[in-house]
């Protein structure tokens, strides 16, 4: 048995002639780990697999050591909080984490007292009593991941958990998965959403038509892709004079200047050359660099890049 | 949490949920339709009496067709609600036993059609018997339905229960193991129950009223014997009738329990 969190050989998982999950070999680590791709990329399906909800057509998956599938010992520490929006909505809050809490092994005392902490947690005290039917997207969202942590699993399982949510709610859930990150539960989220990723963990797993197309730290992803060159915004006052003399740098392959200028936009293969030489560069023209943004060091970048 | 806690928790969550009008407002509407029908008759002939209004009534519509429909419409829901609405992801990751949750479900499923087919045959019973006239309360009746001797009211009370239960497990076991159950439950219950009951000879006793109509031929007054079909064929004796229909019942819930414990519910997000 492997130690990794998730552990999977030539996993696929087909519905009929639909591809879901295509030979995906793949370790995962542990902590907070986001999982990306777009729509049909096969992160649903994946998550499914991981969550046991469903077999794999071919190849093998561990998660904990575990094979999940319909595995009683691995939902005991397993906390799944689901995509779809689907509650019993004739039961309030309290009841229904209780409900589930009951079927976790505890007993109605406990169960109560376990749901009540957990909808605290959430941000639904106040609210725990009202029917989930009433319930807005929010609200539900906050229902469904209450229940999914209220037994203090050591893996929380997250579909699309910020899709939909106003920006309160949005950043609190990320502090949630933050904290709960902390606590040692290891997390796993999806998204298609890049930028709610990139806010949560650096540590992604991408898919893209049901196959693995990065996995790692952000950064290091980044640095994979030495073929696509390193973009970075600077404002300048003087950036006209500044594109002349970063275009001679080594490592760097354009320099486009904006048209309203005082801005450019430098693309180089080599951006720890860049980061080194620039200060020495900046004061050599007297450019008075005011703002500098590396714009696709970020998720987006990484992805469009990717598939392309 | 023990297995029997489980059942307990299950089959009382089902019972309670079926007991919301607004889930079960069909099968209500169904149960109480032959007491209106009673009543429409017994107000507006007066060539009926009580036995003929209960005993018509008991056999043609609510053995043969309210309880075939209602135990359809509360047993396939028991998985297959859950997979409606989505929620069974919630059930299936937590440490429980399957086939505890689907016999838990049927148990909870099989106490409300009983509660409700009874209080509905009770119901037709009454309105049949202080509907209309003409006989004086039998010696040996049954306190709501003065009129009616005990021989007519004890074996419809029995053959319900006896369909409520094969019935409600045989059609909470479709539900396992079909994506359609109230397709395939009308089809059964309509189509396959009546050609099994037409057939010659031992044939017969393919098909779950084959059984009822046994127990009400053996142990039912005269009041059942002058009704169309009830004494034309062999029958069952009443223990061979139990044995039956409780290994049905034992079947049915052995088939959905075996198939639920590794069955996957794809879900739609």
């Amino acid at each position: 048995m492997s130690g990794a969190l998730i552990s999977s050989q030539g996993l696929s998982r087909w519905y009929g002639p639909v591809v879901g999950v295509n030979d995906l070999t793949l370790e995962v680590e542990g902590g907070i780990v986001g999982l990306l791709g777009p729509n049909g990329a096969g992160k649903s399906t994946f998550l499914k697999l991981v969550a046991g909800e469903i077999r794999p057509s071919r190849g093998t998956l561990a998660v904990l050591g575990f094979e999940p599938f319909a595995n009683r010992e691995y939902f005991r520490v397993l906390g799944f909080c689901p995509q779809q929006d689907a509650l019993y909505e004739d039961l309030d809050a309290r009841e229904f984490v209780s409900f589930l809490l009951r079927l976790s092994g505890f007993n109605a005392k406990e169960a109560r007292a376990r749901a009540e902490r957990a909808l605290e947690r959430t941000g639904l005290k106040d609210a725990m009593l009202r029917r989930t039917a009433g319930f807005s997207k929010g609200m539900r969202q906050r229902t469904k991941l209450a229940a999914a942590i209220a037994h203090d699993p050591r893996f929380l399982i997250v579909d699309e958990p910020l899709s939909g949510l106003d920006p309160l709610v949005r950043s609190e859930m990320i502090a949630l998965f933050q904290e709960l990150g902390r606590e040692g539960v290891h997390v796993l989220i999806s998204s298609h959403v890049l930028h709610e990723i990139e806010s949560v963990t650096e540590n992604i797993l991408l898919l893209h038509r049901g196959r693995l197309l990065a996995q790692g730290p952000v950064p290091e992803i980044r640095k994979l892709l030495s073929r696509y060159p390193n973009k970075v915004d600077i404002r300048a006052r003087d950036a006209r004079r500044l594109a002349r003399a970063l275009l001679e740098l080594e490592g760097t392959s354009s320099v486009h200047l904006a048209p309203e200028g005082g801005r450019l936009s430098l693309e180089t293969f080599d951006l720890a050359r860049f980061h080194a030489e620039l200060p020495a560069i900046a004061a050599r023209e007297r450019a008075g660099i005011q703002t500098l943004e590396s714009t696709d060091a970020g998720l987006d970048a990484v992805f469009d890049y990717l598939v392309g | 949490m023990e297995t029997l806690g489980i059942l307990g928790l299950f089959a009382r969550t089902q019972l309670v949920r079926s007991l919301s009008l607004r889930r079960s407002w069909l099968v209500y509407a169904f149960t109480l339709l032959p007491s209106l029908v009673a009543l429409v008759i017994a107000t507006h002939s007066r060539r009926n009496n009580a036995e003929a209004i209960a005993t018509n009534l008991s056999w043609f519509v609510f053995l043969q067709v309210v309880v075939p429909l209602v135990t359809l419409l509360q047993g396939q829901a028991v998985i297959s609600r859950e997979v409606e609405d989505r929620t069974i992801t919630y059930l299936f990751s937590r440490p429980v036993s399957r086939p505890a949750m689907f016999i838990g479900r049927s148990l909870g499923a099989l106490a409300f059609t009983l509660l409700l087919l009874l209080a509905g045959a009770a119901l037709l019973l009454f309105v049949a018997s202080h509907g209309s006239g003409g006989k004086e309360p039998a010696p040996d009746h049954f306190p709501l339905a003065p009129i009616l001797s005990d021989g007519v009211v004890l074996p419809l009370f029995a053959a319900v229960a006896l369909g409520a239960v094969a019935y409600t497990l045989i059609f909470a076991a479709l539900g396992v193991f079909t994506k359609h159950p109230m397709i395939l439950g009308l089809a059964y219950t309509f189509a396959l129950e009546g050609f099994f009951a037409n057939l010659p000879g031992s044939n017969q006793a393919l098909a779950i009223q084959y059984y009822l109509r046994s127990w009400i031929a053996a142990k039912g007054s005269d009041a059942w014997g002058r009704l169309e079909g009830v004494n034309m064929i062999d029958f069952e004796s009443p223990g061979k009738v139990l044995l039956k229909i409780g290994l049905v019942a034992l079947v049915a819930l052995a088939l959905g329990s075996w198939r639920i414990r590794r069955k996957e519910f794809v879900l739609s997000a």
